[in-house]
């Protein structure tokens, strides 16, 4: 058997999307259609291959992991260091936690979803290759124990993503293109400048580093005691960090690339930023910002609240005023993952378990909503929301998997959203008492949105056999989803309410993490800042 | 024996001829000319040091200055020849094709 | 009619179904406890068979014959959960094993998770917050939910088979309406048997989607579809501030198990002693989540509306099931106040609070009755009147109990729950009866205008405006539908409070037990206790003038004359109710229901005595009492409906003969003259009443106002100042590389120029750092 699953399914997606893009340099000339669908056919393949280990790893089948056990600090499948660049002291170092393999299991079920909901979409021979590579880029950042690894991997998301909107994307594609990309380097180096002033202050270890005399091994600098000494350079250290972060989840004020981003890019690209991309942002926080430092996270709690809480309620309210179906969902998606710094900073291990079973949940339900979207998008050519009615008649599945997709972003019971969002208030109130007022009426003005989209392109057509239909139509007949969108978001719909109905399948190891989490790192740091909620 | 702080300061004020034409004449060649006499202003300073300290490196970092200055003027008489073939005329003022 | 042997024959699936319960009885030797979860799981099991065997056998004749579109397997799952439903009130009622007032099965943890608190400076994890687990919980009250809902949610079911299958305007659509009435019903029942607040409310969120979904059944509509969003919606700011309570709730008692909250609600975590202040929000925070959902002022706005649905949806999410939803919360919030028993004193205003919000719903919903046309929007400004009076009678208990009066306040709480099975039954019957008539006027109006057609040259009328639901296109249908005006007559008497039938025998209790309140304790309970008065006669009017518009007098349009009562499925759901309508409140109060239900710590159901229970209801001790008690009798049975027949009344047409069950009724609401009230229909207060007191128009115009000229602006603001400061930067970027650019001026003397500068410079510098 394999004995670093981890690398494995890290790097093999990553070496075959490249080799699959240089192929047919290499191959006879052929059609353009058996080309496109020998590399999606290998493509997918690889895909479902990944989703598989990392399915047999979380059964615990692969070395039998109790995904409940494991200590804090510690981290299982974890690899044999190799030293990649020793001199200065970068390591190839992977494992996984409890923090991060939920995102590592939710990459690999996303990536193969995705690719079969533009089964028939006509892309070219380079779209698939180019989710492989997100893949692996994707699932490197989640399982990388180095600093300079991970922000290799970081960095490395962007790409596949640029090209993925600048070739398969809408009318103002380039524009969203450059500015995604350019505004989230720009966040990223600053995070990169931070890491550096890290880098400069780890005591050295045996064996590397041998020109500089520091290294980038992650598990070290989180057990070296008091990183960085002086406590204004921690601090400024820390909001490096958390700009880069910020950017990335994304928070309000740094979350204006989000929407021209999702509404340009295809519905592959929406669904992986969404789902994923977004929660790296979250993911790196907590493993890198506050678990190193958590007395500058203790310090900034006001900051996290009133970025929680802008986001929170500042996206629901621009929400309600968009008037295309894509950015709606986008600043949604902005308006959920504010919750996330809003559980952080309750310093319950409740709330951080519930910011963390958002960020699961978040990313099966956003995929749901894209790819709806997209379908929207493909079948009847406008996103405007006002431009139809009625469009339940000619295509009921599309209807009802809004319905399902809608209903479970504003937090429906027994669908995954709803554990996270009662698990965040009741900590919130817990520490911050009436406070929680804020995010509760939020909640209204999410049905709001929701319903009133609903209600204006698939209900309301005032004629009992057929809907309104939008002009760029231009008398084309209307029909449903196609077989592969229809599986695709399905299979989205069954997880969202699996893991509503039985949240405890990754729930336990969350909130075991949690309280692990809470106890050994925070607590000291609640003790030595004195801190009073 | 002429001091070789005299030589050097002849160096220094044919090195600002040469410069100050060398950033205000327009003709090419006489751009080149300048170059030239800068080339040798330096050449004179290498004299003035080997002649005060005795010392025959002064003189052979004299040859090969030389040298490579005649490599040169060759190499930009050449462009030159280039310039004009474009441009049909050498003067510096009309050759801002590189401009913004 | 040769139909109804075909009927039974379709039934035959049902069969397995029924067989399910006994054979885990007998045969597995199951306890009817542990076979509670059935009732949820196998509904949930057929909604989403129901809805996929729909979509893809679309059109098919067997599957809209013979399995009418998914109905029978709806209904064989409901009778399943009927049948056990049965089988634990049988055991507890009548069983002499379980006598226990609850009992749980044994929860099993779904979420768990630590907390941390601070004792003095340090941080260390609790013990005392639970996890939160998934159980079953029984005591009276659930037995008697239960009981309402699963046989309700049965009789709508087998309603609906002829009513929904029989309209083409279905056809095809049905799975639909069967799908989403199972998820309801998994609703409900989930509801009712949850042992913890957080999973009633899980529960609760799946009745209000199902609301919205069936609400929104004919979805093409516009106002359909707005009435979903609205019913939603409203609901929704209930619901989020119940969600509040709920947190409020966890914090102050680390658990929301009901075994451990109503055990000892005045103690809290790690034995903490549960200050009435906090407890008092938390309680408020529930109960205006009760409020929406049971459409009570101030969020009461969404129920009218709500007759959008079909009517089988109104029949059992509006009248009978789910607004009763809101009842069974406050009712679990009794133990809270009990202070005879562990309750926690100082909760006064929150009993007031309940009381004062039923007395003014009650009074203005049947203000606003008053001068409805639509058949279903009368009965739902009756439900909305008639919950409230449930409230108003639970508020009278939660003050009792918390001033240690418990004796009236498991009295009036019991009463307050009999009534709400004498109002689910009447009320689900009267709906069903109303969907009768409307079918049945609207196939008439069908018949005619297809004559019509036949033997006319001419375009005939505008067939387009006749509303088969307008009562004022209806009269002397007691001659052509009797089942229904039987029906009708027996459930207006029992919502009104006619001695004997159903409702008289919580009705009176509440009333009474109201005024006793206001009397002897609180004079603050002055306003309800009145307007809850006022209200019996009110209702007395309404509902008198809703049954005589339908049934009685001179047919007012020519539609009366074709309707036949023909629709299959549709009577026998009627006939059950009607029994039980006139029987059943009697035989109950006779058991002692009141009491059974008021005391979860001494239930039992024994025999009172017909004299006692008749002494209590006409001649209690109190003089005052006493005379509330008739006047409340005098203005229901007398004033009310002698005025309503004054202006609606009258014979049927010569030739025609309604059934000696109604015909006296109608011969009697003859005999008083009559009166013409046109003015006073077209009077201002009128005008106010028809647009609803101006409250739906008040926060239409306050969102319109405030909430969408805002959301519009906070777009602007995003894609204008946030979004600009980064096309600010662009911007600048662009033209500040344009500034920068000009020193590239692409002349050879320039550069030499810059290089030489440089150079110097360099040297100047290293020069100067070297000395």
């Amino acid at each position: 058997m394999i004995d670093d699953p981890l690398s494995v399914i890290t790097l093999v997606p990553l070496f075959m999307g490249l080799a699959l893009i240089v192929l047919p340099r290499f191959l006879p000339k052929s059609s353009a259609e058996g080309l496109m669908r020998v590399s999606r056919n290998i493509s997918m393949g690889i895909a479902l291959a990944v989703a598989a280990i990392t399915t047999l790893l979380f059964l615990g089948e692969w070395g039998s992991i109790d995904w409940t056990d494991i200590t804090q600090g510690g981290y299982v499948l974890q690899n044999e260091a190799v030293n990649l660049i020793p001199s200065i002291g970068v390591t190839w170092k992977v494992g996984a936690d409890a923090l991060s393999f939920p995102m590592i299991w939710l990459t690999a079920i996303l990536i193969p979803i995705s690719m079969l909901v533009e089964w028939d979409a006509k892309r070219g021979h380079l779209f698939f290759p180019l989710l492989l590579i997100m893949e692996g880029a994707l699932l490197g950042v989640f399982v990388a124990l180095d600093l300079f690894v991970f922000y290799v991997f970081w960095e490395m998301t962007l790409i596949p993503m640029f090209l993925l909107i600048l070739l398969w994307g809408g009318e103002d594609r380039r524009y969203a293109a450059m500015k995604f990309f350019i505004y989230t380097f720009a966040a990223s180096v600053i995070m990169l400048i931070g890491n550096l002033v890290m880098y400069f202050h780890t005591d050295p270890i045996s064996g590397l580093g041998s020109l500089t005399g520091h290294h980038f091994d992650l598990v070290a600098m989180t057990a070296q005691e008091n990183l960085i000494p002086s406590e204004g350079l921690r601090h400024l250290v820390w909001l490096m960090l958390l700009i880069g972060f910020a950017t990335k989840m994304p928070s309000v004020p740094v979350h204006t690339w989000l929407p021209d981003a999702h509404v340009q890019a295809p519905t592959a690209g929406s669904m992986l930023l969404a789902g994923v991309m977004l929660k790296m942002g979250a993911y790196g926080f907590l493993r890198v910002a506050v678990t190193i430092f958590p007395e500058s996270t203790i310090e900034f709690i006001p900051l996290l609240i009133t970025l929680g809480m802008a986001s929170l309620v500042y996206g629901a309210w621009v929400c309600m005023g968009q008037t295309n179906l894509k950015r709606m969902v986008a600043y949604s998606s902005v308006s959920h993952m504010g919750l996330i710094f809003l559980g952080i900073a309750t310093m319950q291990p409740l709330g951080i378990a519930g910011a963390l079973f958002m960020m699961f949940a978040h990313g099966i339900i956003s995929p749901l909503l894209f790819a709806v979207a997209g379908a929207f998008k493909h079948h009847y050519h406008t996103l405007e929301i006002g431009s139809m009615r009625g469009i339940a008649h000619h295509s009921p599945w599309l209807a009802a998997h809004m319905m399902l997709g809608w209903m479970a972003s504003l937090g429906l019971p027994l669908l995954a959203g709803f554990v996270a969002e009662v698990a965040i208030l009741i900590a919130f109130w817990m520490t911050y008492g009436w406070l929680v007022l804020l995010p509760a009426l939020t909640l209204i003005i999410t049905a709001v949105y929701y319903l009133s989209s609903m209600q204006r392109t698939i209900f309301e057509s005032n004629d009992p056999d057929k809907g309104i239909l939008p002009d760029t139509m231009h008398d084309e007949e209307p029909r449903d989803i196609t077989w592969h969108e229809n599986a695709g978001m399905l299979l989205l719909g069954a997880m969202t309410a699996l893991f509503g109905i039985m949240p405890f399948i990754f729930w336990d190891m969350m909130s075991d993490w949690s309280s692990g989490f809470t106890v050994e790192t925070l607590i000291d740091a609640m003790h030595s800042q004195e801190w009073k909620p | 024996m002429i001091e070789a702080s005299w030589i050097a300061g002849l160096g220094v004020i044919l090195f600002s001829i040469g410069l100050l034409g060398a950033f205000t004449r327009k003709n090419a060649i006489v751009v080149l000319m300048c170059i030239e006499v800068m080339l040798n202003a330096a050449n004179l300073n290498f004299v003035a040091g080997a002649s005060h300290y005795s010392d025959v490196d002064g003189w052979v970092f004299t040859a090969i200055a030389i040298a490579i200055a005649a490599a040169e003027v060759a190499i930009g008489l050449a462009i030159l020849l280039s310039l004009y073939s474009t441009q049909e005329t050498i003067s510096l003022e009309e050759a801002n094709l590189l401009r913004n | 009619m040769g139909d109804s042997k075909n009927e039974w024959e379709l039934l035959v699936p049902l069969v397995p179904f029924l067989l399910v319960a006994p054979s885990l009885k007998f045969l597995a030797g199951w306890e009817s406890v542990e076979a509670a979860f059935l009732i949820v799981v196998v509904p949930l099991l057929t909604f989403p068979a129901i809805l996929v065997v729909g979509q893809i056998y679309n059109g098919n004749e067997t599957w809209k014959q013979r399995y009418k579109e998914g109905g029978i397997f709806g209904l064989g799952a409901l009778s399943l959960s009927l049948s056990i439903a049965i089988w634990i009130i049988y055991d507890y009622v009548v069983g002499s094993a379980h006598f226990e007032a609850h009992s749980v099965v044994d929860p099993f943890s779904w979420l768990t998770f630590d907390v941390i608190e601070q004792t003095g400076t340090q941080w260390e994890v609790s013990t005392g917050f639970a996890d939160i687990g998934v159980g079953v919980w029984i005591d009276s009250v659930t037995l008697m939910l239960l009981f309402v809902a699963t046989f309700l949610c049965f009789l709508i079911c087998w309603f609906s088979l002829g009513y929904m299958n029989t309209d083409k305007i279905n056809e095809d659509s049905n799975h639909r309406f069967y799908g989403e009435f199972v998820l309801f019903a998994i609703g409900m029942f989930g509801m009712v048997l949850a042992d913890n607040f957080l999973w009633l409310f899980i529960f609760w969120e799946i009745m209000g989607l199902c609301s919205y979904l069936l609400i929104g059944f004919y979805y093409w509509k516009d106002s359909a579809a707005y009435a979903a969003k609205k019913a939603f919606l409203t609901t929704r700011v209930g619901d989020v501030f119940l969600v509040v309570g709920l947190l409020m709730l966890y914090d102050i008692y680390g658990s929301l198990d009901f075994a451990v909250l109503f055990d000892n609600p005045s103690t809290g975590v790690g034995g903490a002693v549960v200050e009435s202040g906090e407890l008092n929000w938390a309680l408020i925070m529930l109960f205006i989540g009760a409020v929406g959902k049971s459409a009570q002022f101030p969020l009461h706005v969404w129920l009218p509306d709500a007759m959008e649905g079909p009517t089988p949806v109104s029949a059992l999410i509006h009248a009978a099931t789910m607004v009763n939803a809101g009842l069974y919360l406050v009712v679990r919030m009794v133990p809270f106040v009990d202070v005879h028993v562990n309750g926690v004193a100082g909760l006064e205003e929150f009993a007031l609070t309940v009381a004062w919000i039923g007395g003014i719903t009650a009074f203005m919903a049947a203000a606003i009755a008053f001068v409805q046309n639509d058949i279903k929007k009368v009965l739902a400004y009756s439900t909305m009147s008639q919950l409230a009076y449930i409230f108003t009678g639970l508020g009278a208990g939660l003050l009792f109990l918390n001033i240690d009066e418990h004796h009236a306040g498991y009295f009036v709480i019991g009463a307050s729950m009999f009534h709400l099975f004498n109002h689910a039954m009447a009320k689900g019957m009267l709906f069903m009866a109303s969907g009768s008539v409307i079918h049945e006027v609207h196939h008439a109006h069908d018949h005619v205008r297809e004559l019509s057609e036949k033997y006319s040259t001419n375009e005939g009328d505008d067939h387009g405006d006749f509303d088969p639901q307008d009562m004022r296109n209806m009269g002397g249908l007691a001659a052509r539908m009797p089942v229904t005006a039987t029906a009708m007559m027996l459930g207006s008497m029992s919502i009104i409070g006619i001695p004997l039938i159903g409702g008289f025998w919580s009705k009176e209790g509440i009333i009474a037990e109201t005024w006793a309140a206001c009397l002897h304790e609180e004079p603050l309970m002055l306003v309800p206790a009145v307007l809850v008065l006022a209200t019996a006669g009110m209702t007395g009017f309404y509902m008198t003038r809703m049954w005589l518009m339908t049934f009685a007098g001179p047919p007012k349009s020519e539609v009366v004359g074709h309707v036949h009562e023909t629709t299959p499925w549709i009577k026998e759901p009627l006939i059950i109710l009607s029994v039980i309508t006139a029987l059943g409140g009697f035989a109950l109060a006779l058991l002692g229901a009141s009491d059974y239900l008021g005391d979860p710590h001494h239930a039992e159901l024994s025999y009172h005595g017909l004299l006692d229970t008749l002494e209590h209801a006409f001649l209690p001790e109190d003089s005052y009492l006493r005379l509330v008690g008739w006047t409340t009798m005098l203005l229901a049975m007398v004033i009310g409906p002698v005025i309503a027949s004054r202006i609606h009344g009258g014979r049927l047409i010569d030739g025609v003969e309604a059934s000696p069950l109604v015909s006296w009724l109608v011969d009697l609401s003859s005999r008083f003259g009559s009166q013409d009230v046109s003015e006073l229909a077209d009077s201002q207060l009128a005008e106010a009443l028809q647009r609803r007191l101006y409250f739906d128009d008040l926060y239409e115009v306050a969102l319109a106002k405030t909430a969408i000229p805002f959301a519009a602006f906070s777009a602007w603001f995003d894609a204008n100042v946030i979004d600009g400061v980064i096309k600010q930067i662009e911007s600048n970027s662009a033209t500040g590389s344009v500034q920068i650019r000009r020193i590239t001026t692409g002349s050879a003397r320039d550069y030499i120029l810059m290089a030489a500068v440089g150079m110097i410079s360099i040297f100047a510098l290293l020069w100067g750092v070297s000395n």
